[in-house]
């Protein structure tokens, strides 16, 4: 009996037993593996050789991922240049969320390394941290993956992954113990994972940047090569031509959702005197900063030495070049003339009074910039402006007093300015003051007295938030530094025409800052895009559509496919064009059709949207099915022989062609062309439809003015109980079908139709009027009504735009500057309204009647209103009268 | 003696030096006092802005220019500010160029530009002294590159375009300086006619003649007109032309001995009179849609459609007409009905033909264009 009862508690213990240790195992698994990882670990920067042209370091690659989709001026980066198409990859990214879950975070989230070496090598090696214990099985892995050009290769007791590129070239991939290594060289590749071949050394350094996202270290050849290659500056070249990079130059970047932070570390030597004076000084705080206005749109700033010494160096960079030979006869003759007219050298006009900080700014909406000049003796200064002024050829004029404050001002006497103004020269006549141990100057005393009042006041600029923003509040020493705002100024570095220069106009505003220690020039740019929201236009837009001798483009734009391999149609005389958004690059077909015929475009809808597929129809039923690049479908193009009396719709996989017999005829996309229904009078607009329920609704007026009828049809084209009805009047365009909560009950269908006098009626699929309908409208009407979700809105002729509830009350509004012919357009997006009518405007309103912020905008006709990148931004695209294709895009708000 | 003379010539020396000194004293202390721009001043700009705008509809002369340039002399004289300066300097120059003057502009535009270079008033003056019209394009492009928020440079840019018969691109260049100078309505004021003529062309081929952008642009034409249009813009008349140049006239009574011309403009009347209209009749909107009908017809092979309308209510019981002014015992009913229901012409009201209104050239260019 004990024994019987002794056995089942045998049994009971060994279970919980056996989920403990399998518990253990999975618990102890995952810490063994990471506790591995930490075994045998190598530095990822301890693998590279101490010579290469180029060294790259990430710190974190997910952060830096996460920074880059972030990045709020990333679409219009990519629009501009070759990554256009990569817009969608980014997208994808960024809704995936993967760059926000932390696991995937601290997983992948290590260093990467990589340089460039001498000979066109390259080495990239990935810290794999806490997975490289995985790496062990790669192998087994990559051999069931099939991907082509990639092969196993295992040689001399070592393996690794070889990947052959289309051009013959070859990768190496491999491990060694915690790093995945990529190299375009075996040599290299061997070298870093055979411990016993590796020279070893120091490694490339370390970098004295912080919280960066990417890094590089250029050696001095390669930055000279860089410089020296596309469009440099000649004097640049002549600077570079005399400084000596005594070490390797580092820059790093770091990535914010509005702000880029760039900074530029480079030891310098010189074997000119000149130029070896200005760089063995270390710059210092420059107090003139603290005197210029806080409303200040542009300014630049030199604190890097005395005025001679500033022109020994320019004029050290600019020997031998055109406008160094130019500089020294400018100075020569500078000098003689001060010396025949004021009777003193240049060296004790300017250089005996003059201290080392210099600045010109321009304020807001003030078109004469300030320039301000420190003063390191005033006695002298004084005393030279006495001097001048007792010459025959300058005097002050203290006359001007303005809001209290007399302003002095230097000019030429009268009777000189006239001889002058006789040859053609312009003598400027600034207005200066002296402040504190400033001398100001500007042509505008207006100007000037405004920057005054602002000292005077402390409104400066290191208080601005502009400013803070950019210097994020460390305004150390400086020898140099550009505040810059494009709407203002355009720095000379921005003047190219290269994609990097396109890039950085991109960011509106902008603060370089260049220092000088211990002879290390230390430069950070500080850009934003700048702030504030709305609409703003689509960089590379607007597009001119025209071609000689190919006719102008209509105002019916469409688009296909939008977010996924976009495209923008719009027809040209007998063209059609087809737009890529994203690199705006345009495919035609070209002279299809009939002459004289009216050319339309309809996207087919949509059961594979990848696709892309366009109808191109014209008026004498000549009917093409191409794909977005414009390459006719098989099959196709046909001739219907049909001769439309509407344009042509598109819906399911069919499209819809009305006759001038009063016959609807059907294309579908193996080029049959079947009869779909007949009326006795031919339809002017094409047929509406709604999918609602599972079922399809067709809604056609065929226009006949003495027997009128609105027929609301199945999807075979059989009408609905109680229909076709009488239409109250002659109208333009065919019933709107919308579904809809009407008060009190579930969503139902229903029809909406105005006649021309105004006369609007609902009905629900039973043919019945809705309570409160129908309703005379004052005013003619060329477009039926839309509907926002809720209520109807409609365009009357003369520009009153109505918003009708279902229960039939009306609310208007005159919309100044709109009339609205056959020719308009009214469409409903995103909870807001647009419209176009007898002009270039498309207007957009708020359903309260509100006009939008940056409307209207100089389109005309049918726009397209959408996600067109798939960026979660909305953009706006239409034709102008212009013959332009333009793009704007809402942008949420920007704060700094 | 010589040394009361050498006294004498002395003290008349200082008292002459101290009369020049005090005068120099007195010289120095005429002080300039002026003051800041301020929104008295900007409200005084805008006044004369407004009044020399609309002086570009009215007719050149120096009397209608002498109160803006009485208005610019005063506003120099009180404000120390070169931007603004150079504005009032442009807009003299602006009215010696109305005056016929056009040295004198000239040189206020380079004193203009050197007070306060590229202001808008001296650049808008700079347009309008070329008379190059790509040259002056070129330059009005050149600065809305830069100044795109300037509304004034983009009215100038729809008159160099309407010059150059681009008139939709000109329709385009208004409605945005429109919107650019809300806060300016009178520049809407004067320009808009010109905008909506633009529009009206729009629809024109750039090479178009001289004669019949006038007929286009006429508040009413004449069959004449109509014949001249319909001729040189579509090809509904090759039935009878076989493409050769006839002329308005000839071709006038052959439509009419057809019967695509009626006797009567009278939609009311159900017999035709017995006298002839002229080619210099006014064309009436009855008148215009027998016409389009008659065309339509022919173009389409179909005689059928001339009694489309007709055929129909004689099979009726109580025939009602759906327009309310036409009868439908009037000759005209299948011609207007046929024009409304195919679209070729609309009800002005929703609800009434109108026959008997006059058709403007823009109107019937518009209905040829749907046809």
């Amino acid at each position: 009996m004990d024994n019987n009862q002794a056995l089942p508690k045998k049994k009971k213990s060994l279970v919980p037993k056996i989920i403990i240790i399998i518990l253990c195992v999975i618990i102890a698994l995952p810490i063994l593996m990471v506790g591995l990882s930490f075994i045998g670990r190598v530095a990822p920067d301890s693998v590279f050789p101490e010579e290469f042209y180029l060294y790259v370091s990430v710190p974190d690659t997910m952060r830096l991922v996460k920074n880059v989709v972030r990045h709020e001026a990333l679409p219009d980066i990519m629009a501009l240049s070759e990554l256009a198409p990569l817009i969608s990859v980014f997208n994808q990214i960024r809704n995936s969320g993967v760059t926000e879950n932390r696991l995937v975070r601290m997983l992948a989230g290590q260093r990467l390394k990589a340089a460039i070496l001498p000979e066109e090598r390259m080495l990239a090696v990935w810290d794999t941290g806490i997975l490289s214990p995985l790496l062990r099985v790669l192998p087994t892995v990559a051999k069931r993956l099939n991907v082509p050009g990639l092969s196993y290769v295992q040689e001399r007791g070592r393996s690794r992954f070889e990947f052959r590129l289309d051009d013959g070239g070859v990768f190496f991939i491999g491990n060694h113990r915690n790093l995945l290594v990529f190299s375009n060289s075996l040599a290299v590749f061997e070298s870093v994972v055979n411990d016993a071949t590796r020279s070893g050394g120091a490694g490339p350094g370390t970098f004295h940047s912080r919280n960066y996202d990417i890094a590089l270290l250029l050696s001095p050849h390669a930055l000279l090569n860089i410089l020296e290659s596309g469009e440099t500056d000649p004097q640049m070249l002549s600077a570079l031509s005399l400084l000596e990079f005594s070490g390797k130059v580092e820059v790093s970047l770091s990535v914010m959702p509005n702000q880029l932070n760039l900074n530029l570390l480079a030891p310098l030597g010189t074997g000119n005197d000149d130029l070896r004076r200005i760089i063995e000084r270390n710059s210092r705080v420059a107090p003139l900063l603290s005197i210029v206005p806080w409303d200040a749109q542009y300014m630049t700033l030199l604190a890097a030495g005395n005025l001679q010494e500033l022109l020994d160096g320019v004029s050290a960079i600019s020997h031998g070049t055109p406008a160094g030979v130019e500089l020294e006869t400018t100075m020569r003759r500078a000098n003689s003339a001060a010396r025949m007219t004021l009777r003193m050298s240049l060296d004790e006009l300017l250089f005996s009074w003059t201290g080392s900080q210099f600045a010109v700014y321009g304020l807001e909406g003030r078109p004469h910039p300030v320039f301000a000049v420190e003063i390191a003796d005033e006695a002298k200064r004084r005393e030279v402006f006495d001097r001048a002024f007792r010459t025959v050829f300058l005097s002050e004029n203290i006359r001007l007093n303005l809001d209290g404050n007399r302003i002095p001002r230097i000019q030429v006497p009268g009777f000189l300015n006239a001889l002058l103004s006789l040859l053609g020269a312009d003598i400027p006549s600034p207005f200066y003051a002296v402040h504190n141990n400033y001398l100001l100057i500007s042509e505008s005393a207006e100007s000037l007295l405004a920057a005054i009042n602002a000292i005077r006041r402390n409104e400066v600029l290191p208080r601005q938030e502009l400013w803070r923003t950019l210097s994020q509040d460390r305004t150390g020493p400086s020898s140099i530094i550009l505040f810059y705002s494009l709407d203002r100024s355009l720095p000379f570095f921005l003047r190219g025409n290269n994609e990097m220069t396109a890039i950085l106009r991109l960011y509106r505003q902008g603060l370089v800052r260049v220092s000088l220690e211990n002879s290390v020039l230390n430069l950070t740019l500080s850009i934003i895009p700048g702030v504030g929201g709305g609409i703003v236009p689509v960089p590379g837009y607007p597009i001119d559509l025209t071609s000689p001798g190919r006719g102008t483009p209509g105002n019916r734009l469409l688009a296909v496919s939008p977010g996924r391999n976009p495209r923008l149609l719009v027809t040209r005389g007998r063209d059609v064009l087809s737009i890529n958004p994203l690199d705006r690059s345009i495919r035609e077909l070209r002279d299809f059709g009939s002459p004289h015929a009216t050319l339309y475009t309809i996207p087919k809808t949509l059961r594979h949207p990848a696709a892309g597929e366009v109808w191109v129809v014209d008026s004498f039923g000549h009917v093409n099915l191409v794909n977005r690049d414009m390459e006719s479908a098989h099959g196709f193009p046909i001739s219907t022989g049909i001769r439309l009396s509407a344009a042509p719709e598109a819906w399911g996989e069919k499209l819809f062609l009305s006759s001038e017999d009063g016959s609807v005829y059907t294309v579908d996309n193996r080029a049959t062309v079947s009869l779909w229904k007949s009326f006795s009078s031919a339809l002017r607009s094409p047929p509406s439809f709604l999918n609602f329920n599972n079922r399809t609704f067709v809604g056609i007026y065929p226009k006949d003015i003495i027997f009128g009828e609105i027929f609301i049809l199945d999807g075979t084209g059989n009408p609905l109980p109680n229909w076709p009805i009488h239409a109250p009047g002659i109208a333009f365009g065919s019933p709107l079908l919308f579904s809809a909560r009407y008060p009190g009950t579930q969503a139902r269908f229903f029809a909406a139709f105005i006649t021309q006098a105004g006369v609007l009626t609902v009905y629900t699929e039973a043919a019945e009027k809705l309570p409160g309908f129908p309703l005379e409208l004052d005013g003619v009407f060329f477009l039926q009504p839309v509907f926002d979700g809720e209520n109807l809105w409609i365009i009357e002729s003369e520009g009153t735009l109505y918003h009708i509830t279902l229960n039939g009350e009306v609310f208007s509004q005159k919309v100044p500057r709109l009339s609205v012919r056959e020719e308009g357009y009214i469409m409903v997006s995103d909870n807001e309204l647009f419209f176009t009518g007898a002009g270039n405007a498309l207007h957009g309103y708020s359903l309260h009647f509100n006009s939008l912020y940056g409307f209207p905008l100089p389109v005309w006709g049918r726009p397209v209103i959408g996600d067109i990148f798939g960026s979660r931004e909305r953009e706006v695209a239409g034709v102008g009268m212009d013959n332009r294709l333009y793009m704007w895009q809402f942008r949420q708000e920007r704060r700094r | 003696m010589k040394n009361q003379n050498a006294k004498t010539f002395f003290l008349i020396v200082v008292f002459c030096g101290a009369i020049l000194g005090f005068s120099g004293c007195q010289t120095l202390q005429r002080d300039i006092i002026a003051s800041v721009a301020d929104e008295e001043t900007h409200a005084k700009l805008l006044e004369l802005e407004e009044l020399i705008v609309r002086l570009d509809n009215a007719p050149a002369s120096r009397q209608n220019t002498a109160q803006a340039r009485q208005q610019v002399t005063a506003l120099r004289g009180s404000v120390v500010n070169s931007a603004i300066d150079g504005i009032l300097t442009a807009w003299s120059g602006q009215l010696s160029l109305m005056e016929g003057r056009a040295s004198d502009a000239r040189r206020d535009l380079q004193r203009s530009q050197s007070v306060s270079p590229h202001n808008v008033p001296a650049q808008v003056l700079s347009f309008r002294l070329e008379r190059d019209l790509p040259e002056r394009l070129a330059m009005i492009d050149r600065s809305i590159a830069i100044e795109r928020s300037s509304g004034e440079l983009f009215v100038e840019r729809g008159r160099a375009l309407f010059e150059m018969n681009r008139f939709s691109e000109s329709v385009a260049a208004f409605d945005t300086a429109f919107v650019l100078l809300v806060a300016k309505p009178f520049y809407e004021d004067v320009y808009r006619a010109q905008r909506d003529n633009a529009w009206e062309l729009r629809s024109l081929e750039q090479t178009v003649a001289r004669r019949t952008m006038d007929i286009v642009l006429q508040p009413e034409i004449t069959w004449r007109d109509l014949i001249e249009i319909t001729q040189s813009e579509t090809d509904l008349l090759r039935f009878m032309t076989a493409g050769r140049n006839f002329s308005s006239d000839t071709l006038f009574a052959q439509l009419l001995d057809r019967g695509f011309i009626p006797r009567t403009q009278d939609a009311t009347l159900t017999e035709w009179p017995g006298t002839r209209p002229a080619p210099t009749d006014v064309v009436l909107r009855a008148g215009a849609a027998w016409l389009l009908w008659h065309l339509n017809a022919e173009n389409r092979a179909n005689r059928d459609l001339l009694t489309r309308y007709s055929t129909r209510f004689a099979t009726m019981t109580n025939p009602r007409s759906p327009i309310l002014d036409l009868d439908i015992h009037s000759p005209f009913v299948d011609s207007i009905l046929g024009c409304v229901e195919f679209g070729f012409m609309f009800l002005p009201d929703g609800r009434n033909f109108m026959p008997h209104e006059r058709v403007a050239g823009a109107d019937f260019l518009a209905m040829l264009r749907r046809l």
